[in-house]
């Protein structure tokens, strides 16, 4: 576990849903991750593009903006344009999945069928 | 002149002129009777510059009729010498070389008139007297040679006169000579008298020509002609009636005529003749009357009353004329008429039918001609294409509206569906979109059939399905399944990371609590796995397919569906085998459906087989299939469950309560191989094997996947454009 903010891994979660949020900050927290945290696609725009996060886990379904049309966005950033991107769902549509892949993702991971930690090693993965 | 000159002077006052061609006679008794008549008789020949001839029989030797003539004639020497009289004895001219021949002494009549036409003489002017004939045969020998006289003499210039004694002639005689001449000169008391018979003869016999020439006619117009008395019986022959019917006389006299006409017309016909008799009108009535062999022709039957001088009717004559060529003309020409009308209701039919067949099917239809003209469409066009049906018949189809691709490029003509099979001759489908202005394009699915006529193009139809609403359809199901998911799924979610987070710090909790941690967490994964599972099977009931189609070796999904298994592989310590046949190579297939059904069929034989049983999977190909068989050393599928484990929700008795599991899992492989066209089959020996068998067509052309498929893009493409 590494110490000092600094060198922490940052981590931008977006989740409109509040317990689901709460309980992925709480694991990457612990896990060592320095967290932000999103409820909109909006905000999570703003906060991708301000704070650099390292890595981005995108819910799709959000208010103000749906996780695939920010994901565009993001893409449009020069800096955006490279971040890796787990897209982390409950819908697993093929055209969601596929529609994803397209623009650029690291993963596509399906909330119900994944661990925490399963998530927390992918994250660490993708890092590496 | 001609009219003058053809009249010559008998030199008899009680006859008076004659034309040439008369032929004429006297009764005589005495030698004085015939001086009376022959003398002044040549005569007046000799001063009117005729040639005359005489032979004389009876009373008068040439030598008497000679001085008989000259003391009448003064200059008569100079008419012997100029050779305008000769006076034969009967042996040198009627019995000359014997005897008597008609066509000899014909011939010589001929003969003496031609001689004086070329010598300047007007004609001729004869006398003979048969008065040498002594029996029966001469007279009538004569009489015929008389008759003969009759039918030739009107071409002479020819005046002939026969004496007869009527000591010598008995009654039969005098009427064959009465009948034979014009007239006959008689002395009634001491006078001589004209009587007439041979005129009346002549008129009788122009009058026999000229029936003869009617009769000859009719004969040649195949009528019938017909006579009855006034009561409509038959009293004189018929001859154009018998040659027909082949009647007697006999049988056709009176009524029996009737007896010839066809049973089912003889009641009509009574009735219009009853008719015609009553109101003494002609008539007019068409009946069939039996020809000679049996036949029945139809006639055309005209009766007329021929009226007395007192107005009653003297007699009725009338034809029938065969009309059967005619009548079956008309009968031909009501048949023909009635056949067009026939046709023409047919083809009207026809065209009823075929517009309410083009109306009856509820998608947009229009048939184009080689030019690609409409030909023909339906109403259903008119909301699809905003126009009126009448407004674009015959209008070139491709200048009236622009068809882009599924991606919305707009198709060039030759690109067209009914333009593609038009010059490939095969059917063309696609979904299409109708360029309708900024909002409304419109998708189509468009299926283009050539129509070929021997073996020639000739028109092509095409049906525009308007797929708007299953698109709409098909994006509300899609919504449905993934709102479901996504909801029933968050939740459940929630529940098992907050479980797994507990269970993190196990230090902090109790066994028991633990233990009943790590219950709810099982169950949680219990219920998700029975949500995705509801799902899958929702989506397939709902008609979603949620695959895509793609080039891939089916042995790579295979080897990927055992790596994702080979943890638990290993865990039982199952013997795996595998067998791939030879020239499997990759194909058009829905990667992700082959995926699920090997993950499916071979994690269900991994939790049916116990530890260290054995395990294979065999894939091989065959001409148009792949075959996948997964067997197992596991417990086996009681018979009576073989065919109930494709149902939702089964679970088999003895599995029930010893396995985890929905009753989902072989549901929805069985309704996902279905879809790919394929069969799924299952062998199972309770306790020793178990052997499911797929079998998957290489080439995929299942229309609806491909449409979904296809559409999902397009709904992309209608909101965008």
């Amino acid at each position: 576990m590494r110490t000092g903010e600094n060198n922490k891994s940052k981590i931008l979660i977006i989740e409109d849903e509040t317990a689901l949020l709460e309980l992925l900050s709480d694991k990457f927290t612990d896990s060592g991750f320095r967290v932000f945290s999103s409820e909109t696609g909006e905000e999570g725009m703003r906060l991708a593009l301000s704070k650099h996060p390292d890595i981005i886990l995108l819910d799709i379904i959000l208010p103000k903006m749906d996780g695939l049309t920010m994901l565009k966005k993001l893409r449009l950033d020069k800096w955006g344009k490279e971040v890796p991107v787990i897209i982390l769902s409950n819908l697993n549509d093929q055209e969601k999945v596929s529609e994803a892949m397209r623009i650029g993702v690291y993963d596509f991971l399906v909330k119900s069928n994944v661990k925490l930690t399963d998530m927390v090693e992918e994250v660490r993965e993708a890092l590496s | 002149m001609e009219e003058k000159s053809n009249l010559r002077e008998t030199g008899l006052d009680v006859i008076g002129t004659v034309p040439w061609g008369t032929h004429f006679c006297q009764f005589y008794e005495t030698k004085q009777d015939l001086l009376d008549v022959l003398v002044p008789y040549f005569k007046e020949g000799l001063e009117n510059n005729e040639l005359c001839v005489w032979v004389t029989s009876e009373f008068l030797n040439t030598k008497e009729a000679t001085a008989a003539m000259k003391a009448a004639i003064p200059s008569f020497s100079k008419y012997l010498k100029k050779g305008q009289i000769e006076i034969f004895p009967h042996t040198a001219w009627y019995l000359k070389g014997g005897r008597f021949e008609m066509k000899r002494v014909l011939a010589d009549w001929v003969q003496k008139h031609d001689q004086a036409l070329t010598k300047g003489f007007s004609g001729t002017r004869v006398s003979g007297n048969p008065f040498w004939i002594d029996n029966k045969k001469d007279w009538n020998d004569f009489a015929t040679y008389e008759a003969a006289i009759n039918r030739v003499i009107d071409q002479y210039k020819l005046v002939v006169l026969c004496t007869y004694s009527s000591k010598k002639c008995g009654f039969s005689e005098i009427i064959d000579v009465v009948q034979n001449h014009e007239f006959a000169l008689i002395k009634q008391r001491g006078k001589w008298a004209n009587i007439e018979s041979a005129g009346h003869n002549k008129m009788e016999a122009a009058l026999r020509h000229s029936e003869e020439r009617f009769r000859s006619y009719i004969e040649m117009t195949e009528q019938l002609v017909w006579t009855t008395n006034a009561r409509g019986e038959v009293k004189e022959d018929l001859p154009t009636w018998r040659k027909y019917t082949g009647q007697s006389f006999r049988q056709l006299k009176d009524s029996g005529w009737s007896k010839a006409l066809h049973p089912g017309d003889v009641k009509r016909v009574v009735k219009v003749w009853k008719n015609a008799v009553s109101r003494k009108i002609p008539y007019e009535v068409e009946y069939r009357i039996r020809r000679y062999d049996g036949l029945y022709r139809y006639f055309l039957v005209r009766g007329v009353p021929v009226f007395s001088t007192d107005g009653n009717i003297h007699e009725w004559v009338g034809t029938c004329i065969d009309i059967s060529d005619r009548k079956k003309a008309e009968e031909e020409l009501v048949k023909r008429a009635e056949q067009m009308e026939d046709l023409n209701r047919f083809l009207k039919e026809e065209s009823v039918k075929k517009e309410a067949l083009l109306e009856s099917i509820g998608d947009a239809i229009i048939a184009l001609d080689e030019k690609k003209k409409i030909m023909a469409l339906n109403k259903n066009t008119e909301p699809i294409f905003g126009w009126k049906t009448k407004d674009v018949l015959g209008k070139p189809l491709f200048s009236l509206f622009k068809l882009a691709d599924e991606t919305g490029k707009i198709l060039p003509p030759n690109l067209r569906p009914p333009q593609l099979a038009l010059a490939t001759n095969q059917v063309i489908r696609g979904i299409y979109l109708l360029i309708k202005g900024k909002q409304n394009n419109l998708p189509l699915q468009i299926t283009s059939a050539p129509v070929i006529l021997e073996k020639k193009t000739i028109g092509v139809i095409t049906v525009y399905k308007d797929i708007s609403q299953q698109i709409a359809i098909d994006r509300a199901k899609d919504e449905f399944v993934s709102i479901a998911s996504h909801e029933l799924r968050t939740p459940l979610s929630t529940i098992a990371w907050s479980i797994e987070q507990l269970v993190e710090d196990e230090r902090k909790l109790s066994n028991p609590q633990i233990k009943s941690l790590n219950r709810i967490y099982s169950q949680t994964q219990r219920i998700i796995k029975l949500t995705n599972d509801l799902l899958d099977a929702t989506k397939m009931e709902l008609g979603v397919f949620p695959y895509k189609l793609e080039e891939i070796n089916p042995l790579d999904i295979a080897s990927d569906a055992i790596i994702d298994l080979s943890s638990q592989i290993e865990l039982k310590k199952i013997k795996f085998k595998t067998h791939f046949g030879k020239g499997i190579n990759a194909y058009k297939t829905y990667s992700n459906a082959l995926y699920m059904i090997l993950h499916n069929l071979l994690s269900n034989a991994i939790k049916f087989t116990p530890k260290g049983g054995k395990i294979s999977l065999s894939i091989t190909k065959e001409e148009k299939e792949i075959i996948f068989q997964v067997s197992d050393s596991g417990l086996g599928i009681p018979k009576t469950a073989q065919d109930k484990i494709f149902q939702k929700a089964y679970r088999a008795g003895n599995v029930k309560g010893k396995f985890e599991g929905s009753g989902f899992g072989l549901y929805i492989t069985k309704a996902t191989i279905d879809r790919l066209g394929g069969s799924i089959t299952v062998k199972s020996v309770k306790n020793k094997e178990t052997v499911f068998t797929v079998i998957l067509p290489l080439t995929q052309n299942n229309e609806e996947s491909r449409l979904r498929s296809s559409t999902f893009d397009m709904i992309g493409q209608v909101n965008h454009l």
